[in-house]
């Protein structure tokens, strides 16, 4: 309270000041350049200093201000009160200003070539096909087309949460989607391409690739028409990503949409088309369900671009007008049914799949974890000796590799050992290179665990080896390290507990396990609630049991090890 | 048995040890005797190679250290010497991990490669001469501080050693476990036995009270002054 009726003398006395000098800075500068400002802004102003002078205290009670304060920091007020009242006014002429109405397209720009994606050439423009049909429909419509970038994966749910009114993103109308949202009536008619590496000679259709590993888009027509064909498959984010992989050797085959295969593939002189394209779909724009109004805008702006030829003058420039498209914007003009008709596949969600999925993907979280302890804890043992009794290289050594793991993100690393280390021609698939990055990251923790373990274990102990004629690393191994480890085993189980949790990350590097299980059948699904109390049960189920055992062990230790430290002096 | 000559210590320009030199016979018990802070657990610890000494010679049945020998050369030396040699420390430093049975078959069993049961037999029967047998199976840190220090005992003894060093025996001990202690000693007697203490242990046998630069185990006493 006392602060408060300080601060309200500080006001006074800085207006009082002021107005005996007839230095309104405020007033005055703000008259000279804008005369007609209202009384109100005049307020906020007066706000806005006793806001600043409360933000900046300069002393106490009404001393704050000196009457001789200098000139410039009075200019310096000016000027801030001036930028402030042009920001106010600025604000109030942009949210009156929405003369036209906006058509907000929500797509991943992310290795969305040819679709929509970044302009090498300006990284701050998007192109793409579809982003010119959007323009295209938008003025069809009378609407300005605001780009919304985001996520393939979670278009649908961002549609929902109003992020953006539709998806136009090479989005095949499916029955699982079609729960969720609306779609408009198709746009372009897609087929799939399958690619393999140009030395392949073993894959020329799908059907070869029953026993290999093939690389797609999640959530897309052709991940789940392999799902259909219980063909082993792994999903990329983006293409890019999955034919790198190709090229890696990581995964035996691509399929993909033909725009993106057409733009991403077609041209690398290491990989090849394995057989005429195939299957059927259309891309559709999706809406939220009972936006009618706009489905209907939509429907009509899409065949006006078809019946006008703009779409496929757009077509033709993307290299993407093909017997396809002839036939299909022949029965739109027509307004007869397609000769071929248009597949649509089904995502197979349900509960039970899903349980077994995610079951599969709990097995390879633990073996995931499971594996990276056991690097750690092996490869932490050395580093901690050689850290803490090394020779000076060593030491230097220790204490680098120590900081260097853990000074970085984990995520870094296994984006590092995952994507960069391929550069120098060392590609290790996914689940080992989670395993092997995870594995050095804990190490260094281990390190240190192990460390302070073996330094908190008394000098005596080496002593008594020593004079009982053991040697440094008989001592060590017999005596040190078993009482060490004792020290250690609570803030290890406590790190395998992180470490079981940090497998999580591994979905970067598209490893299934409980996270991308989660991401990938959520989005499939749209069950993100359910799927999530689930997934988090899963974790729970595991690590609960696993800090149980920890526990025992610990209580089984600890039962002999109450070493009575006697003071031995006081009955001298 | 331990011929000691002219040893001296020191840590930096500290000199602990002024050059001591003293001889103890087979199956005799010797008391180093000083104030706190004289050097007795120095000397004590020179004489089992836990302190590099820095003047003089320790010899011990054949194995002699002395000051200006190759660093490879004096370890090997100070391992053969350990063999020889037992210790007690004043805080027993058992190993807690492992039973009072564990504890002394340790050292038998992982350096001189005895069988573990022949090991054990004798682990059972030193026991039962310093009256411990029943807390064979027990773990160190549920056994008294004289407990404790009779299974320490027993450890330095399981290696057979020729010299038995005991730092600060009577430390933890009341007057009766004193006189318990006198009695395992003398009967622990094949062993020359070498004990620092603050005070001499009652009665005790061979030469007495110590004191700086004793010709040959007799020493005079010299209390207070770091120095012997």
């Amino acid at each position: 309270m006392e602060g408060l009726t300080n601060a309200l003398n500080v006001h006074d006395a800085f207006l009082s000041v002021k107005r005996n000098r007839c230095l309104l800075p405020l007033t005055d500068s703000l008259q000279s350049t804008e005369p007609p400002i209202s009384s109100k802004y005049f307020r906020i102003g007066t706000i806005y200093v006793y806001l600043w002078r409360l933000l900046i205290p300069r002393g106490h009670g009404s001393h704050a201000f000196e009457p001789n304060r200098s000139t410039m920091e009075r200019q310096l007020t000016g000027i801030y009160l001036k930028a402030f009242c042009i920001l106010i006014l600025l604000s109030l002429i942009s949210s009156n200003v929405v003369a036209q109405k906006t058509l907000r397209w929500g797509a991943d720009p992310s290795g969305g070539a040819p679709y929509v994606y970044t302009d090498p050439a300006n990284p701050d423009r998007y192109i793409g096909y579809e982003k010119e049909m959007v323009d295209a429909l938008a003025a069809a419509m009378g609407r300005q087309p605001e780009f919304v970038p985001s996520d393939w994966e979670t278009l649908v749910s961002a549609l929902q949460r109003q992020s953006f009114d539709v998806i136009v993103n090479g989005l095949e109308p499916t029955g699982d989607r079609a729960q969720q949202i609306a779609f408009s009536n198709p746009y372009y008619v897609f087929q799939l391409q399958l690619t393999v590496r140009r030395d392949d000679d073993r894959i020329h259709s799908l059907d070869d690739c029953k026993k290999r590993i093939v690389g797609t888009l999640g959530n897309t027509a052709a991940s789940r028409l392999l799902e259909q064909q219980n063909i082993p498959y792994k999903s990329y984010q983006d293409p890019v990503g999955a034919y790198r992989d190709l090229e890696l050797k990581r995964i035996d085959a691509v399929v993909m949409d033909v725009p993106a295969e057409a733009f991403y593939a077609r041209d690398n002189p290491r990989l090849k088309q394995a057989g005429p394209p195939f299957s059927r779909g259309v891309y559709v724009i999706g809406l939220r369900k009972g936006d009618v109004a706009l489905k209907a805008e939509v429907d009509k702006a899409i065949e006006s671009i078809i019946v006008d030829g703009s779409l496929e003058r757009i077509l033709t420039k993307w290299k993407l007008w093909n017997e396809a498209q002839v036939e299909f914007h022949a029965s739109v003009k027509t307004k007869t049914p397609p000769g071929v008709p248009f597949e649509m596949t089904n995502s197979s969600f349900n509960w039970l799949e899903a349980l077994r999925r995610l079951s599969k993907a709990a097995a390879i979280t633990v073996l995931l974890a499971l594996g990276s302890m056991v690097i750690a804890v092996v490869l932490g043992l050395p580093l901690a000796v050689g850290q803490w009794n090394g020779p000076r290289w060593l030491r230097v050594f220790c204490t680098i590799y120590v900081e260097f793991f853990r000074g970085t993100p984990v995520l870094v690393q296994l984006l590092f050992l995952y994507f960069g280390l391929p550069v120098i021609g060392i590609a290790m698939p996914g689940w080992l290179t989670a395993l092997v990055g995870l594995g050095l990251n804990y190490a260094a923790y281990e390190s240190q665990v192990y460390r302070a373990a073996l330094e908190a274990i008394p000098n005596g102990q080496w002593e008594a080896s020593y004079s009982l004629g053991m040697s440094p690393l008989l001592a060590f191994r017999r005596v040190i390290l078993p009482q060490a480890f004792r020290i250690a085993l609570p803030p290890m189980t406590n790190d395998f507990v992180s470490l079981f949790k940090d497998t999580s990350v591994a979905f970067a590097i598209s490893v299934w396990e409980l996270a991308t299980a989660y991401r990938e059948l959520a989005n499939a699904s749209g069950q993100f609630l359910l799927l999530g109390v689930t997934v988090s049960l899963f974790y729970l189920a595991m690590s609960l049991p696993m800090s149980q055992v920890a526990r025992m062990l610990e209580e089984r230790l600890s039962r002999r090890a109450t070493e009575r430290i006697e003071d031995v002096e006081v009955m001298a | 048995m331990i011929q000691v000559n002219n040893l001296r210590k020191s840590f930096g320009s500290r000199e602990i040890l002024k050059g001591i030199s003293f001889e103890v016979a087979p199956q005799t018990i010797l008391g180093v005797i000083g104030a706190s802070g004289s050097g007795k657990t120095t000397l004590l610890r020179c004489l089992n190679g836990l302190e590099t000494i820095s003047g003089g010679t320790v010899s011990c049945q054949g194995v002699q250290l002395q000051a200006n020998l190759s660093a490879t050369e004096y370890k090997r030396r100070v391992r053969a010497l350990r063999l020889k040699v037992g210790t007690v420390f004043q805080h027993f430093y058992l190993f807690p991990h492992l039973s009072v049975l564990g504890n002394i078959i340790e050292a038998p069993v992982h350096v001189l490669r005895s069988a573990k049961k022949t090991a054990e037999a004798e682990a059972y029967e030193l026991l039962e001469s310093v009256g411990l047998k029943q807390a064979a199976r027990q773990y160190p840190g549920t056994l008294s501080g004289g407990e404790q220090q009779r299974v320490a005992i027993a450890r330095a003894l399981a290696m057979h050693p020729a010299l038995l060093l005991l730092d600060e025996p009577t430390s933890a001990l009341d007057p009766r476990r004193i006189a318990s202690l006198r009695g395992l000693l003398r009967g622990a007697l094949p062993y020359t036995v070498s004990l620092s203490s603050k005070e001499p242990l009652p009665r005790q046998r061979g030469p007495a009270p110590c004191g700086q630069a004793a010709p040959t185990g007799r020493c005079q006493r010299q209390a207070g002054r770091r120095a012997f």
